[in-house]
């Protein structure tokens, strides 16, 4: 009975390895088939201009990500402290606290997908793109993708604070 | 040769130790701690991100210069009654803080472009971006 428990967990185990390992190995099969052989020629030949100019993207994306933080922090204590003064006047405004919410969550996201955007160019900057061309131009696919979601980010912080101003200034023609 | 129980042995160790020369300890202890406690910052510098944007390491010379230089910390009132001009003001601060964000890096697409990262291939007498 024992025996037969451990032959089916071994086997299922087994199953599961070979399911990862088979998936993994066809996205890395995939990703390579995508990259015609011209690219692969030019990644060998540009490797370290192509490494050197990522390097500078990522030093101008840092200053955007902390100027863009610190702004973020600022607004966002001061979004807050008028939202407590409309509390401390027993003014109801759900709304204003809504988005307030929402803003919160967006920077959060903001910082949390800019991590993984910059692991990704840091990946690649580990990358020997001149022995390992398709891996290499995988990362920058996936760095890519993250820097999308990036600023995706930051049109919905922006969105949202356009949204609070328009709540405020609705509240600001009433009065 | 008589049996010395584990125990005792221990004991005796200890006694030797603790009575032993101070300064060897002192000093093994101090070494220990200080790497234990370097090992602990670095793993937190290098594990939540700080490591990323820190703009203090050599090379970042000129993204230095770039980042806002941080103001000092404003308080703002949050118990005064709400009033057409202080809707006006709350408004007035933060257009400027609108303005000031337009004016960083945005994220948009196209910044990691093949072109961008010296990708560009060449085909023949024209140059294509795949």
């Amino acid at each position: 009975m024992i025996t037969r428990f451990k032959t089916r967990v071994t086997t299922g185990l087994l199953a599961a390895c070979v399911a990862v390992f088979g998936s993994a190995t066809v996205v890395i099969a995939q990703s390579s088939s995508d990259v015609s052989a011209d690219l692969i020629e030019t990644i060998r030949a540009r490797c370290s201009n192509s490494q050197f100019a990522l390097q500078q993207i990522e030093k101008r994306d840092a200053v955007s990500r902390i100027n863009r933080g610190r702004s973020y922090d600022q607004m966002l204590r001061q979004v807050s402290a008028f939202n407590s003064r409309f509390t401390y006047n027993k003014i109801n405004e759900p709304k204003l606290v809504e988005i307030t919410s929402s803003l919160q969550k967006g920077v959060d996201e903001f910082r949390a997908s800019y991590d993984h955007y910059d692991t990704d160019i840091s990946d690649a900057l580990k990358v020997n793109c001149r022995d390992k061309p398709a891996e290499y131009y995988a990362v920058i696919v996936r760095a890519r993708e993250d820097r999308n979601t990036v600023g995706q980010q930051v049109q919905k912080i922006e969105q949202l604070m356009q949204d609070y101003r328009a709540a405020v200034a609705a509240y600001g023609e009433a009065i | 040769m008589s049996f010395t129980p584990p125990f005792t042995r221990v004991r005796r160790f200890t006694y030797k130790f603790m009575h032993g020369p101070k300064l060897p300890i002192a000093l093994t202890g101090a070494i220990f701690l200080s790497l234990c406690l370097t090992a602990v910052s670095v793993s937190w510098y290098s594990l939540d991100g700080s490591s990323k944007l820190d703009l203090s390491r050599p090379g970042y010379e000129q993204e230095r210069t770039e980042v806002r230089t941080s103001d000092t910390q404003k308080t703002y009132d949050s118990t005064s009654p709400i009033t057409k001009k202080s809707v006006g003001d709350f408004l007035q601060e933060y257009d400027g803080r609108v303005q000031e964000l337009s004016g960083y890096g945005n994220f948009g697409e196209g910044a990691l472009d093949d072109s961008d990262i010296q990708l560009k291939v060449q085909t023949g007498g024209n140059s294509e971006t795949q």
